[in-house]
């Protein structure tokens, strides 16, 4: 299927947060597991669309991994949007928020927009972190913020088509260098610009303007 | 007239439709056998058609049930059925536990025995079965009967043992087991002390800085390392339990303390593992801070070195552990040492990244255990000529010292799939038990058990000093780590964590609280600045690359200077002013400016028009260009982006405009000139 713009996501965030679900949830349930890899389902991946533009949101997740010490830069590295992630019934999960956003910052491209994501706001008699320490939080640190459920899918499909509508926003005032994929974002097959070659290490090069 | 049953394309299996009964849901296939004889195939010449014979058998496979009829599925048949016992014994625990299972299944026994069909062919068969599951479910899953201090489950098939088979060897069996846990159950506690002592060895070693080192990196070789991390790795792989790997098991390994570990602790003692190496690659590269970089890169180098030999001994985890130690943040921004790497180390490097590269849900780390974890040997190449030449050489020599490789893999990828099945597929489908999940979740653990088998190959043994060498390794956590490897390259604003990686400095993100706001506009240039202007002369230079730039877009200036991190007055977070002059080309250039207010929706166009209104100038917006003048050069706005974002934040926002044309006559000159600059720095 045709599309404009592939951005690629990651979600990051504590254990049992929720990750999985929020993506799965997304993508209609889609997982494949191992043994159907040659069938050729693609995995975290959707379709939306922004803007009469066709989007295809490509999402990464290492959710059962976060015990490792694995998740360095090349799983950051090109991502054009992040969804970190918390619980709102476990403070434990609010609290390291910190590290992974300096994690991220420390790792990802610096125009990554985040998405902060409250999770299972279904269980609100359980709630343990109100919805204005989220918003505080993420009003601190620039990023978006939202309280979704995974469960009953509320606010799941807003919070991926916010983050896209971010980034496209990005890419509308030049601040995304779309020919460099280091950036997260690639151009759809038939959408190629006529100089796809453009120099993308030197940092100097516009998106449409020749360098100096 | 013997038949044979013979494979053709007619055997097709079908679904054909659900059964329901109660407490169970069957899904009913229906499946096509074809037989002929075999006069046929001795004598081609007869009719075909008189001897071919097929039919269509009906079977059905539990989807989902009650625990009891799960459980009575495992022999209501009659015989076993292997396949269905082997993926209820990998999985119950997800819904039941071995008391439980036990006492259905000994129920169930009893039941037939004492009901009046008690003596029926079926019936005998069934009393077989149940006797059999429960003996391969003791040979298979003997952990499963531990439950110190008064092993209930063993003593409920003592009593059932000696009460309908006494005269079987399960009697035996049962009473071997019992006394053995009992013996290695007392001498239990002391080697949870002994692991709570290496915990606080460990710490020791992390605070004695000069701990006693019989060796030192340098001095143990390549080979040694990559088979003692093997021989390791093989080890704690090989004492995975699958089913602790489940997605609703592992889920739970932090919070549910049993006396002896964690519910998963089998698979934590394989990422402790893991992080060990992790640590240790950090620490040594990192260690001495005095190290000159040209010394440094040697370690780096070594330990690609090591990671290379992890490739042809297939073993993944820690390859994996070491490419991670690499690209942590504190190693990977040393750009000094990693710019001083040879080609061809770097070539290697990136070779064995891209193994584990996320793309289309790990299919290429997938794509190659697959290929490899049986096979004898890897299936190394390269794209690179001499580490080509170099992987076949080694094959060769594995085949003539007949040399086969087992296989480690990485854990991670198991625990994500099984993580994703459990998410996925509900546990229970209208109040039954939906086993249909726990045959994919079997899948997945049936690719643990035969990986395992391919760990046993190898034939390392344990080398004590190496060990000595490894454990004494002071390791540094995040912080110290960070700051470690800021000591020997200092990171340009050097103050918060949050800052060491600021927002690319000539744009921020929109939605920026003003208390941040004089974080972003300091600390002008990042580490990736300065890769742009200096790798220009390393053709190695990639994506993946150290001294690739790693998140630059397009407008930042790769000229911003180092000293720079003076706030600028003019600037909020959504407007500031900027002084524009103009530029003929005629006159001399211009000091005279006029101060413009830029927002930050103001695209190219609408600046330049506005200069133009404010200069009175004629002519096109399009025959013009914007420029920002820097201390050293000037920075060419491109043509359709935000200004605001796009210029460089470093200068004290001076531009100056100019006619294209002369730009174009300018651009030709300064080319040159910047070139010699870029290779000077």
């Amino acid at each position: 299927m045709s599309y404009a713009y592939l951005f690629k996501y990651i979600i990051i965030g504590d254990t049992g947060v929720g990750k999985s679900c929020l993506l799965l949830q997304f993508t209609d349930k889609r997982f494949q597991p191992v043994h159907d890899l040659t069938i050729g389902v693609e995995f975290g991946a959707r379709m939306i669309s922004i803007d009469g533009k066709q989007i295809k949101l490509q999402i990464w997740d290492t959710a059962g991994q976060e015990s490792f010490r694995s998740i360095t830069r090349s799983y950051y590295r090109g991502a054009a949007g992040a969804l970190l992630v918390y619980d709102i019934t476990r403070r434990d999960t609010f609290n390291h928020l910190t590290t992974w956003l300096e994690d991220a910052r420390q790792h990802s491209n610096s125009n990554m927009v985040i998405m902060l994501i409250g999770n299972k706001s279904d269980l609100e008699a359980r709630r343990d972190v109100k919805k204005e320490e989220g918003e505080a939080f993420a009003r601190e640190h620039g990023l978006i913020f939202m309280e979704t459920s995974a469960k009953t899918a509320a606010n799941v499909e807003e919070a991926f088509i916010n983050t896209a509508k971010e980034i496209y926003q990005k890419i509308q005032d030049g601040v995304f260098d779309i020919n460099n994929e280091a950036n997260g974002i690639k151009i759809g097959p038939q959408h190629s610009p006529s100089n796809p070659s453009m120099p993308s290490g030197g940092g100097n090069a516009g998106p449409s303007g020749n360098c100096c | 007239m013997e038949l044979n049953r013979i494979e053709s394309q007619d055997d097709v299996t079908r679904f054909w439709r659900e059964e329901r009964e109660e407490g169970a849901v069957y899904n009913v296939y229906l499946k096509r056998v074809t037989y002929h004889t075999l006069s046929e195939n001795e004598n081609k010449s007869n009719n075909e058609f008189s001897h071919l014979m097929w039919e269509t058998q009906k079977f059905r496979v539990i989807k989902a049930g009650s625990l009891e009829k799960l459980v009575e599925y495992l022999y209501i048949k009659g015989e076993v059925d292997s396949t269905y016992t082997t993926v209820f014994l990998a999985t119950y625990r997800t819904f039941s536990s071995p008391e439980e299972v036990l006492n259905i299944l000994v129920d169930r026994y009893e039941n037939i025995k004492a009901s009046p069909e008690g003596k029926g062919e079926l019936q005998e068969v069934q009393l077989r079965t149940i006797k059999s599951v429960i003996s391969v479910w003791m040979d298979t899953y003997v952990e499963d009967f531990r439950e110190p201090p008064t092993y209930p489950c063993l003593a409920c098939l003592q009593n059932f043992a000696q009460k309908h088979v006494p005269d079987s060897d399960l009697v035996i069996r049962v009473k071997h087991k019992m006394e053995k846990f009992r013996k290695e159950d007392l001498g239990k506690s002391d080697g949870n002390i002994e692991f709570h002592f290496n915990l606080v060895d460990e710490v020791d070693h992390m605070i004695s800085a000069d701990y006693h080192q019989p060796l030192t990196f340098c001095d143990i070789s390549n080979q040694t390392v990559a088979e003692q991390l093997t021989f390791r790795d093989a080890e704690l792989f090989k004492r995975v339990v699958p089913h602790q790997c489940l997605g609703a098991v592992w889920a739970r390994r932090a919070r549910k303390h049993g006396k002896g570990g964690t519910v998963a602790g089998s698979v934590l003692a394989t990422i402790e593992q893991f992080n060990r190496v992790s640590l240790r690659v950090i620490a040594t590269i990192l260690k001495n801070s005095e190290l000159k970089s040209s010394q440094r890169v040697k370690i780096i180098q070594k330990w690609i070195e090591i990671a290379q030999e992890m490739r042809h001994l297939k073993n993944f985890s820690s390859l994996k552990a070491i490419i991670s130690g690499l690209q942590a943040n504190a190693v990977y921004r040393l750009r000094k040492a990693w710019g001083l790497l040879p080609k061809e180390s770097l070539a290697v490097f990136e070779e064995l990244s891209e193994i584990f590269s996320n793309e289309n849900n790990q299919l290429a780390s997938r794509n190659l255990l697959m290929k490899e974890a049986t096979a004898k040997f890897p299936e190394v190449d390269s794209s690179n000529k001499t580490l080509r030449r170099r992987n076949q050489m080694k094959r060769q020599s594995w085949i003539d010292n007949g040399v086969v490789q087992g296989t480690v893999p990485y854990l991670g990828t198991f625990l994500t799939d099984l993580t994703m099945i459990d998410t996925a597929i509900p546990d229970t489908t209208d109040g039954l038990i939906n086993f249909e999940k726990r045959r994919k979740e079997f899948e997945v653990l049936a690719q643990i058990k035969l990986l395992q088998s391919a760990s046993q190959i190898y034939t390392f043994t344990e080398n004590e000093r190496f060990w000595g060498w490894f454990d004494a390794v002071r390791v540094y956590d995040e912080n110290e780590s960070y700051e470690q490897s800021c000591t020997i390259e200092p990171a340009i604003d050097g103050s918060t964590r949050l800052k060491k990686k600021s927002p690319a400095s000539s744009m921020r993100p929109s939605k920026m609280d003003p208390s941040r706001f004089s974080l972003f506009m300091c600390g002008g240039v990042n580490f990736d600045d300065k890769a742009s202007t200096t790798s220009g002369s390393n053709p190695q230079e990639s994506p993946t690359s150290p001294n690739a730039t790693m998140s630059h877009s397009s407008s930042t200036s790769s000229l911003q200077s180092y000293d720079s991190d003076t706030s600028t007055p003019f600037k909020s977070s959504d407007a500031c002013v900027i002084k524009v002059s103009i530029d003929t080309g005629n006159t001399p250039k211009s000091h005279i400016y006029k101060s413009i207010m830029l927002h930050n929706t103001d695209h190219t166009h609408t600046v330049i028009k506005r200069v133009m209104d404010k200069y009175d100038l004629k002519g096109k917006e399009k025959d013009y260009c914007l420029l920002q003048v820097l201390p050293e050069d000037e920075l060419l706005i491109p043509d359709k982006v935000n200004v605001f974002y796009a210029m460089n934040n470093n200068g004290d926002y001076t531009f100056v405009l100019r006619t294209r044309k002369e730009q174009e006559t300018l651009t030709q000159n300064k080319k040159k000139g910047r070139r010699k600059l870029k290779l000077g720095l």
